[in-house]
């Protein structure tokens, strides 16, 4: 009777496990050129006989029938973490930050049980030689396999020497060309990697670039200053998940983020159709929650989710705020999207006449014309009046 | 024969390190170098550009200490403007302030720096019970150290160590290392509250983000106040501002204050620790306030250690040199018409110790000549070190009670007198210490922005012009989270004109000045005695103790000249300096 | 001698005999002046869009939508405007009644009428003779018309596939996105719109002006043309 029941249990165990291991395998993560522990135990020098005694003695240490035994083995093979190398160039460590605040997964979840977070200068514990050893060791073990993130800017003025790491002085646009060669894939993460950044706003000093403008392997970008921790996240699932990279848009963001505009979303957009602005902050309709394009929401021609999944696990988000969009998750957008508190036509001109401080703006300017025109116009005028043309 | 040790990059920290340091045959330090490798050059990107913009680049300096940069950067636009703020502009200001030191300190203490005391392989062969049983010890109300909390630790970390994936951003450490000097039950307690630590920041985030949008790089300061009006004015969202502070408060109080006791009371022996530090000048300034005229943190000066009195500070001493900075040397004939550009001499080919011991070939700092994108800033001739310590010990020298009290109190606890703090493990205490007071205070600015609220008073910003055919300048200076941070604007035109930063990390991790004089960071080294030079954590350690701002550090003085006593200087909002 | 035309005023001017002439057609009257009409609205309400210049009576509730009126205003007359000037640049290059725009193509290459043209303009040459119904200056003039024109219907596109995600906009959405990106960004192509926008303004004073100045100095009655459809001038 107890066996019976005992192989009961057993069967339902057994059909439990094997949809588990069913559902890992479907997991994409290591595809099949990944190796898996049994292929690490081979390497090392043990048959695959040898790790069938292990699963079974395994099967053995967790009290199950031998007829567990293949279905451990298949369980371990599917449980490899994705490994992660991520760089840091010209950057202001914002991005790692924003991975910090990501919840669901959370930060040590995604560490301990999805990803093998190999090269992480702001998170990892070893420095120094030890340190390069272990991006060496990740770039050779996980060759091809490997998912690069790159956070920061290029610098590639003065030959690239504004940025140099490690005992041999090696430079950072080398690394980065270095550990994009043999990458599965690569994300560009944050406004910094993805279109340069702040660093390459006007004048640009250091010469800073996209990483997509070093190297010729595609890149993935996910803008934003820093990006929300779940279009982070989020584009690192979707590899774990679909075991493919998102289909993208015209500037290589991810569509599932990066399709509308915050702008379509917004939640003061009502406002806007009404017509009903913020006029200056702190005014009533401040407090009233009006629409903030005229004291320079740039949602219109921001590309992002903000007004969908906001951040800090949906604390908040700028415009709710009450501060508009500045629309950091498009290119250039520090030179591109004119002055921060302000509608975009009033974007200063500094290539106009030489820039003519904040008075050089697009209705400034052809304010100035016209006046000009005007003047012209009306000295013709008064010139033929005397002086006819001649007929 | 001295042997050359390169440490880069220098992990755990924002930004990008080298330090370097030449070792005698007893592996005691004879030289200390510390560089910066990256230069970005906002400040230069500054130039031109709207008023209204530039602390929003400036903030883009640092996602550390986000935040930190935005509000200096603002209040110099202020200053400059001559604008008055209102009062609850004021205070949303501070909260969001002491959302970024609670987070930015306890991300330090468990993420940055916790590595460097706590062994984490070690921790796996901790007893739970008797690891429960000793946080009582350090505090009446431990957090995360039940013997459920311990056995998930163990589980979960000892699964990881034994997965043949390795040990992913732990490998490849020092664990082991004959300066650990934590129990197993000790480091478990400390992995622990490493995990928990991590869920600790998220919530602290969303604390900023309430007021600020999001969290790092907040979105809702202007020049003239803030924006936002609409969460001030929601109870649920005070609310939860104030729950989540009480958490912190209390994480605070039972995990980190008992962490550091913990590790004070095992590392007050450790001589790499406890060694006393290069530099014994310190400055603050007042900051984060609380009330009208009621502010958290004091200004004031201590010279050579004397615990004695304080100085006030005069920023017009403040001066900035590049001897050994890779900037084209300006100091010279003609300040007015000085342009500080970028000027990089590289490293020098050399020899130094390789990871497994033998000398290998390196590229290495050249001590005569230029090594490091960070400038030397000097306060009358004087290298400073600036942080929590600092300003927990110029508070502690003029008497404030609160921070008095809180200080005596740890003193007493961990059993070392008070010249103990000057050290690597005091920095350590001064930088939770310094999250304790607020802890323990902040939510009075809290209540009075209830009471202003009550009162009736709704504003949160002013409107102000900017005059295009006035020049204006001003500063916006106060203690951040790693130290004194000041920000310079002039205006011109309606665009900024010259802008610079001076900033925390630079004053303690700048190279040797013209006279030779080394900076905190190269003087703390200086002397030091390491174990193993192959794995050099007491280095790590000391550096670490700072909560290196590289990003932060690395700036262009371009302020016509440099020196940057030209601006006249006045605290906060007393008194504009427009001109 | 009178004129053999009825339409002709009864009065005529000194001893010289006037006569009329039909210079441009219905057709064309009417679309000059949805065209002028369009620009004025879009210019107002285009204006309004970069920046709300009026703001409704508002009790807190967003319900009378006056960004979306002046939003639709615009696109209706945005729309006419690209239906208008695909009309007449259809006409233009293949309109019977049109040669006479073509035919101002020869002066364009005609360094002489060009020098003679500026000269008048300069009050020291004459009138040259054309051989169509634009001047050299003139004929460029509206060249750049309408390449702001063709660059104002594109960006606006641009900007209207990005709002209007069904039907006509989601049929250019693709190829819109692309040349976005071509141009750098949304912000960009919105910048491109309003600075285009102050090329037309530019362009309309210059136009009316030099409508006028013909009327009053050309003695053939060109403001009239527009109007009527007649111009005139002395008997040959």
């Amino acid at each position: 009777m107890l066996a019976e029941s005992k192989d009961a249990t057993y069967d339902s165990l057994q059909k439990a496990f094997e949809q588990r291991v069913e559902q890992l395998k479907r997991l994409p993560a290591m595809e099949n050129k990944d190796k898996s522990i049994e292929e690490a135990i081979e390497e090392a020098g043990f048959s695959r006989r040898d790790f069938m005694k292990w699963s079974a003695s395994i099967t053995a240490m967790l009290s199950l029938p031998a007829t567990f035994t293949p279905l451990v083995a298949e369980a371990v093979k599917v449980a490899d973490r994705l490994p992660i190398i991520w760089l840091h160039m010209a950057e202001c460590t914002g991005c790692s930050e924003a991975l910090l605040r990501s919840a669901n997964p959370s930060i040590d979840s995604l560490i301990f049980d999805y990803i093998s977070l190999e090269y992480h200068e702001t998170l990892m514990a070893a420095s120094g030689w030890q340190a390069e050893q272990n991006l060496e060791n990740a770039m050779h073990k996980y060759k091809g396999r490997y998912i690069l993130m790159v956070e920061g800017g290029i610098p590639t003025g003065n030959e690239g020497s504004y940025l140099t790491i490690g005992g041999h002085g090696k430079k950072g646009k080398d690394i980065a060309l270095d550990t994009s060669k043999d990458a599965a894939a690569i994300f560009a993460i944050g406004t910094c990697s993805s279109f340069g950044g702040v660093q390459a706003a006007a004048p640009n000093p250091t010469g800073a670039v996209a990483l997509s403008e070093i190297t010729n392997r595609p890149v993935i970008n996910v803008p934003g200053c820093p990006p929300s921790e779940k279009n982070i996240v989020g584009t690192l699932l979707h590899y774990l998940l679909y075991g493919t990279l998102p289909a993208l848009d015209a500037y290589n963001r991810p569509k599932w983020a990066y399709r509308l505009r915050i702008h379509d979303l917004c939640e003061r957009r009502g406002h806007f159709d009404a017509g009903e602005f913020v006029e200056q902050f702190g005014d009533q309709g401040a407090k009233d929650g009006f629409c903030l394009y005229k004291v320079g929401c740039k949602g219109p021609y921001t590309f992002n989710n903000c007004s969908k999944q906001k951040f800090n696990q949906g604390t908040s988000w700028p415009i709710q705020a009450g501060f508009g969009c500045m629309g950091c998750s498009e290119p250039n957008f520090w030179d591109t999207m004119g002055t921060v508190n302000e509608p975009l036509k009033d974007r200063l001109y500094h290539t106009v006449f030489g820039g003519l401080g904040a008075d050089a703006t697009a209705d400034k300017i052809g304010i100035g014309i016209l006046t000009a025109t005007a003047v012209g116009i009306a000295a013709h005028a008064a010139i033929s009046a005397v002086k006819p043309p001649k007929e | 024969m001295s042997k050359r040790v390169i440490v880069d990059p220098i992990t755990r920290i924002e930004g990008h390190l080298r330090i370097e340091v030449v070792v005698n045959d007893d592996n005691i330090v004879e030289e200390a170098y510390a560089s910066s490798t990256l230069w970005r050059g906002l400040e230069v990107i500054a130039k031109g550009r709207d008023p209204r913009n530039v602390p929003l680049l400036m903030q883009r300096i640092c996602g550390v200490c986000t935040y930190s940069h935005y509000l200096k950067s603002t209040m110099a636009m202020e200053d400059a403007l001559g604008i008055k703020i209102p009062y609850n502009a004021e205070l949303v200001r501070s909260l969001m302030d002491q959302a970024l030191f609670l987070h930015d300190h306890i991300v330090h203490f468990y993420h940055l720096h916790a590595l460097d005391w706590v062994d984490i392989v070690s921790a796996l062969s901790a007893d739970p019970v008797k690891a429960s049983e000793l946080a009582f010890k350090y505090t009446d109300f431990p957090i995360a150290t039940g013997t459920d909390d311990f056995a998930r630790v163990i589980d979960t970390v000892g699964k990881f160590a034994k997965h043949p994936q390795g040990l992913g951003p732990f490998a490849n450490a020092y664990w082991g290392h004959s300066t650990y000097r934590l129990t197993p039950e000790q480091n478990l307690i400390a992995l622990s509250h490493y995990l928990k630590a991590l869920e600790m920041q998220r919530i602290v985030a969303q604390m900023q983000a309430i007021f600020g949008g999001k969290n790092p790089h907040p979105q809702s300061l202007v020049v003239g106040g803030v924006t936002c009006v609409m969460d001030m004015l929601d109870p649920a969202r005070m609310g939860e501002f104030m729950v989540k502070f009480k958490k912190l408060a209390d994480f605070v109080n039972n995990a980190y204050y008992a962490d550091v006791l913990m590790a004070a009371e095992m590392y007050k022996t450790e001589p790499s620790v406890m060694k006393p530090m290069g530099v014994k000048n310190f400055m603050a300034f007042e900051s984060m306030m609380l009330g009208r005229k009621d502010y958290l943190f004091d200004s004031g000066i201590i010279m050579n250690g004397d615990l004695t009195k304080t100085f006030d500070v005069d920023i017009s001493k403040i001066t900035e040199e590049a001897t050994h900075s890779w900037y084209a040397d300006d100091e010279a004939l003609h300040p007015y018409d000085g342009k500080t550009n970028p000027n990089h001499t590289g490293f020098v080919d050399g020899e130094s110790i390789g990871p497994d011991g033998n000398v290998v070939h390196t590229k290495n700092i050249d001590p005569e000549g230029k090594y490091s994108w960070i400038k030397s800033p000097r306060y009358d001739g004087h290298p400073m070190e600036v942080g929590p310590l600092a300003s927990t010990l110029v508070s502690y020298v003029k008497g404030n009670k609160r921070v008095v009290k809180i200080v005596n109190d740890f003193l007493e606890k961990a059993g070392v007198p008070a010249a103990a703090l000057f050290s690597t493990l005091g920095r350590t205490a001064g930088r939770m210490l310094q999250a304790k007071l607020i802890a323990d205070h902040g939510l009075t600015a809290f209540n009075n922005l209830i009471e202003n609220i009550k009162s009736g008073d709704t504003d949160t910003c002013v409107p102000y012009v900017i005059d295009k055919d006035k020049e204006y300048k001003g500063v916006g200076i106060g203690d951040v989270p790693r130290g004194m941070l000041s920000h310079w604007v002039r205006i011109k035109n309606g665009v900024v004109e010259n802008y610079q930063a001076v900033v925390p990390s630079t004053w303690n991790a700048g190279p040797m000045d013209a006279k030779g004089q080394r900076g905190p960071y190269e003087g703390d080294l200086m002397g030091l005695k390491i174990a193993d030079i192959t794995q050099p954590l007491e280095i790590i350690r000391i550096i670490h103790s700072y909560d290196p701002c590289i990003a932060c550090a690395v700036h262009v003085m371009d302020t016509k000249g440099n020196k940057i006593s030209e601006y006249k200087v006045d605290p906060l909002y007393d008194g504009a300096c427009s001109t | 001698m009178k004129t053999n035309n009825k339409n002709a005023p009864d009065h005529v001017a000194g001893e010289q005999d006037i006569e009329q002439e039909m210079e441009f057609s219905a057709n064309y009257r009417w679309q000059h002046w949805v065209r002028a009409v369009s620009i004025v609205v879009l210019t107002v309400t285009g204006f309004y869009i970069a920046e709300p210049f009026v703001a409704p009576i508002s009790d807190g509730t967003p319900t009378n939508f006056m960004q979306a009126i002046f939003r639709s205003v615009h696109i209706v007359f945005g729309f006419l405007l690209t239906a208008v000037i695909i009309g007449k640049s259809y006409l233009f290059v293949f309109g019977r009644k049109h040669k006479m725009e073509r035919d101002a193509l020869k002066d364009i290459i005609n360094p002489k009428i060009w020098i003679q043209q500026i000269g008048y303009y300069l009050l020291i040459c004459k009138h040259p003779k054309l051989s169509g119904v634009y001047n050299p200056l003139q004929f460029m003039a509206y060249v750049g018309f309408y390449i702001m024109i063709f660059v104002l219907i594109i960006t606006g596109f641009i900007l209207y596939a990005n709002v209007y995600h069904e039907g006509f906009g989601g049929l250019i959405y693709e190829p819109m996105r692309y040349l976005e990106e071509m141009m750098g960004g949304l912000a960009i192509v919105r910048q491109v719109h309003h600075i285009t926008t102050w090329g037309v303004i530019l362009f309309v004073f210059g136009h009316v002006y030099m409508a006028v100045y013909n009327a009053v100095f050309g003695k053939e009655g060109a403001m009239d043309a527009i109007f009527s459809g007649m111009k005139w001038h002395k008997k040959h």
